[in-house]
């Protein structure tokens, strides 16, 4: 044999063994399916895009197990439900957040909206609007565009570790997306520099099973696809188990002011976008902590900050939802992660709804209280 | 450029295919000494093109001082070019990988007399390979001395042998005497010699990418987090290290290995299923074989070997280990792990207990009886008198020896050694959270329980007598499982930081 005949029937495995794999990853342990996202040059709003597919499953890991199937509805949202304008003396309550909310770990049966929706009598509907990675200056571009579509009289914002850092513009940035970047003793709004579009060798790649455990399950950036990025949105968020923290560490407080003037600019953007709308922050934290000792421990800095910057609103209102975890984990002892070891389950998504429906009755939300 | 990155993949399939067109066109083995020593070069180049020159300095103190002292007749007149030569490389080895060390710890030193001094840190980055190159240099250079090599008179063959790139980042310690016949002989390629170095390749990706990597994420974590460990935590990561370097770096030495059989090149094994040894001295004839046959012929021999009185011979067994340990790294760690190996070769000695490994047959490997380790006591085979069970037990027993001085070797420091062994005293909080050790450990199992049955072969891919559509089977499914379970991310080798 000579050098030529060995690379040759080299290359021939190769090209086997990619058959191989793909089938592999295509049947037998099936690699997570990613919807085709794309974004209106009108309204600059990113999702997924119905008319490429509608059904997909999502699995979890190297050697991957299926966390659940789903679906797109016509409007290009994670939702078992097609999304209408609100009835006239009528609710109707958005819901926006970003892979906790979008949900893939947990069927859409069992999704935080739609376990909301349940627990709030008589049967409101809830609009999920979630995508993994977004952030708070996201939620306040979504708000527009949902305000005028579907007018929402109440609004929830599953928020959690690094909803302000990743408003923030920094070199690289997903460049689709929406920012604050400083600009004199203030901040201001950077829209996107460019309309995405889902490119040919994006759509030929995402069609390819190997290519999407390696780049989804396996998480492994892949040299040839510049930002790792075919035809989906960024894997980002808050995936992490948040650990108890400190009430009053130093470092915590300067953290906290330094997020403040941030999260002050967003929320004063989000509740002028929102006339009149009461805004329910749920935020997300440690999830096991004793009985009693939420008080005495601290949520992440931005989240402090948050919570700071609520206190006197009329209209903004913060839910620490570690007290509901607390509590279930010391009644029921019933574990909150998914398959994939950080984002919430469906016992999880129950104890959260539960908590934000409480909340939300308790203050009468829905009853036109929360004007500005 | 990792051995375990594509881009590795991608330098060896245009070396590949390179040589072998030189080899097509050239006339002579010359031209394809230089294509390999330029691809050799060029492979440096991209870790950092500033250590081409030190390379190029090493070898060229090697070529010239054995030419220096391949002219001397007697060897009182060639104690001059060997010692110049010898302190050329041990001042270079010194000054990027020791000055920083000994530095501060005899600053230190001073400074628990009461003496406070101000010393110079060079913050050197210690140049990748220098340690194995270096070793290689001064090997041909001392054979030169002693006479059993002839100086070669032709520096390209002898700088290809130093800087021949799959030994370059971490060995195996390939000598000169043994890579330059090779080099000199006109090349012509052999395809099975070719195939079994791609099966050699795929095993060492197996072993370091799934069993070793994967559980270095999970003995990492245990050591940054050691303040909390309890007894169980360090028995499962002291366990696991042992698997995690033997499959680090035999699975490096494979690729290594493998990757030069392309070349139609034989590197010297460094590993012959060590972990099975029956006695200490058994297990230095199977670990890292290159290093410690060099340290046997070129320190413990050179120390008087065993032809000295018993003490003074413990005492150069003694000096050699501690000489390997500082090989590893400028870290009193290294130098407790070379002690204790030390420490269990005298004990082993005195107490008269002849190992009973297998000798090592492969090429390049210590060649006989009284040079098997540093302790000089002769393989002897198989004891068909000793016991199934005695010999289980003794095997155990070297194996806990072994992984109990892998810990200081792990340890960034001795006072962090020591706060993870404290944690001995601490009860596990219960068994419900060590599946992700039950996972490792049962990984490793069915690896050591493969390689036993497998222990004939050379590699536990060589499995070149099946029929070829069984053969492209279990190739598919090596592959498969490298994709599905092996670390994917960039770790690098173990052995590379040495």
């Amino acid at each position: 044999m000579t050098p030529p005949r060995f690379i040759f029937r080299f290359l021939v495995f190769v090209l086997l063994f990619v058959v191989v794999a793909e089938g592999w990853l295509r049947w037998v342990m099936p690699a997570t399916q990613q919807p085709a996202f794309h974004q209106s040059r009108a309204t600059l709003v990113y999702n997924a895009d119905p008319q490429v597919e509608r059904n997909g499953i999502a699995t979890e890991g190297r050697v991957p197990r299926v966390l659940a199937p789903w679906h797109i509805n016509a409007a290009g949202w994670f939702s078992p439900y097609d999304y209408t304008r609100r009835q006239p003396g009528g609710h109707l309550i958005a819901l926006y957040g970003d892979s906790y909310v979008q949900g893939l770990s947990v069927p859409q049966s069992r999704h935080l909206d739609v376990d909301l929706h349940h627990d709030l009598a008589p049967g409101v509907p809830v609009y999920a609007f979630g995508l993994s990675g977004w952030y708070l200056e996201q939620y306040v571009a979504l708000s527009r565009y949902v305000r005028t579509t579907y007018a929402p009289d109440l609004i929830v914002i599953l928020v959690g570790q690094g909803d302000v850092g990743g408003s923030l513009r920094v070199a690289g940035g997903f460049p689709y997306w929406w920012y604050i970047t400083p600009s004199g003793s203030s901040y201001r709004e950077v829209a996107p520099s460019q309309v995405y579009r889902l490119g040919r060798k994006a759509a030929l790649a995402r069609k390819s099973a190997l290519f999407r455990y390696l780049r989804y399950n396996a998480k492994v950036q892949l040299p040839f696809v510049h930002g790792g990025n075919v035809g989906g949105a960024p894997i980002g968020g808050d995936t992490g188990v948040d650990a108890p923290r400190p009430a009053t560490a130093q470092a915590d407080a300067q953290a906290v002011a330094a997020a403040l003037p941030p999260v002050r600019f967003l929320l004063a953007r989000l509740c002028a976008a929102n006339p009149g709308v009461p805004i329910v922050f749920a935020a997300r934290g440690a999830r096991y902590l004793p009985v009693g000792a939420v008080a005495s421990s601290a949520l992440d800095p931005e989240m402090e900050a948050l919570r700071e910057a609520c206190v006197g609103s009329r209209q903004c209102h913060f839910l620490d939802l570690r007290t509901a975890f607390s509590l279930d984990w010391a009644q029921h002892h019933e574990r909150f992660e998914a398959l994939d070891g950080a984002h919430y389950n469906s016992h999880a998504d129950a104890v959260a709804a539960r908590a934000i429906a409480a909340y939300i009755e308790a203050q009468g939300l829905l009853g036109g209280a929360g004007t500005p | 450029m990792l051995f375990t990155s594509y881009r590795y993949g991608v330098f060896v399939l245009v070396a590949f295919a390179l040589v072998w067109l030189v080899v097509r066109l050239a006339r002579g083995p010359r031209t394809t000494t230089v294509a390999l020593l330029a691809l050799s070069y060029v492979f440096y180049a991209l870790w950092d093109w500033r250590w081409c020159a030190l390379l190029a300095a090493i070898t060229a103190s090697g070529f010239l001082g054995g030419l220096w002292l391949g002219r001397q007749p007697d060897s009182g007149r060639r104690r001059g070019p060997l010692a110049v030569v010898v302190v050329f490389n041990l001042a270079a080895l010194g000054l990027f990988k020791y000055f920083d060390f000994f530095a501060g710890s005899f600053a230190r030193m001073l400074g628990h007399l009461g003496l406070h001094v101000d010393h110079v840190t060079l913050g050197l980055i210690l140049p990748i390979g220098l340690s194995y190159y270096t070793f290689q240099n001064l090997s041909y250079v001392i054979d030169v001395y002693r006479r059993t090599l002839p100086a070669t008179r032709d520096p390209l063959i002898y700088a290809c042998s130093l800087a021949f790139f799959p030994q370059l980042l971490a060995g195996p310690i390939t000598r000169p005497r043994d890579l330059m016949p090779q080099l000199a002989r006109p090349r012509e390629f052999d395809p099975d010699l070719a195939s079994d170095g791609l099966r050699q390749v795929l095993w060492g990706l197996l072993k370091k990418m799934v069993i070793a990597d994967n559980i270095g994420t999970r003995v990492d974590a245990v050591w940054a987090a050691r303040g909390h460990a309890n007894s169980l935590d360090v028995l499962c990561t002291a366990v696991l290290y042992s698997v995690q370097i033997y499959c680090d770096f035999s699975g490096y030495a494979d690729i290594a290995i493998g990757t030069a059989k392309l070349f139609g090149l034989r590197l010297s094994p460094n590993f012959d299923h060590p972990y099975f040894s029956v006695g200490i001295r058994a297990f230095w004839r199977r670990w890292h074989m290159t290093l410690s046959s060099w340290a046997r012929d070129y320190i413990y021999i050179s120390l008087g070997g065993n032809r000295v009185s018993p003490w003074r011979r413990h005492t150069n067994v003694m000096l050699t280990f501690l000489a390997i340990g500082l090989w590893h790294g400028a870290n009193w760690t290294f130098l407790v792990w070379g002690g204790l190996h030390g420490l269990y070769n005298i004990v082993e000695t005195a107490f008269g207990r002849s190992s009973r490994g297998r000798p090592v047959a492969a090429a390049g490997a210590p060649a006989g009886a009284a040079s098997g380790s540093p302790g000089g006591a002769s393989a002897s085979g198989s004891d068909p008198a000793a016991s199934r069970w005695s010999s289980l037990a003794t095997g155990v027993v070297t194996f806990a020896a072994v992984t109990f001085a892998w810990v200081f070797f792990r340890a960034p420091s001795l006072s962090a050694a020591f706060g993870l062994l404290s944690r001995l005293a601490v009860a596990p909080a219960g068994l419900a959270t060590y599946r992700p050790y039950l996972t490792l450990l049962l990984a490793s199992a069915a690896l050591f329980i493969y390689e036993w049955l497998t222990r004939g072969w050379e590699h536990g891919l060589a499995v070149e007598r099946l029929a070829l559509p069984a053969r492209w089977v279990a190739y598919l499914a090596a592959c498969l499982l490298l994709l599905l379970t092996g670390y994917l991310g960039s770790r690098s080798g173990i052995y590379v930081q040495f």
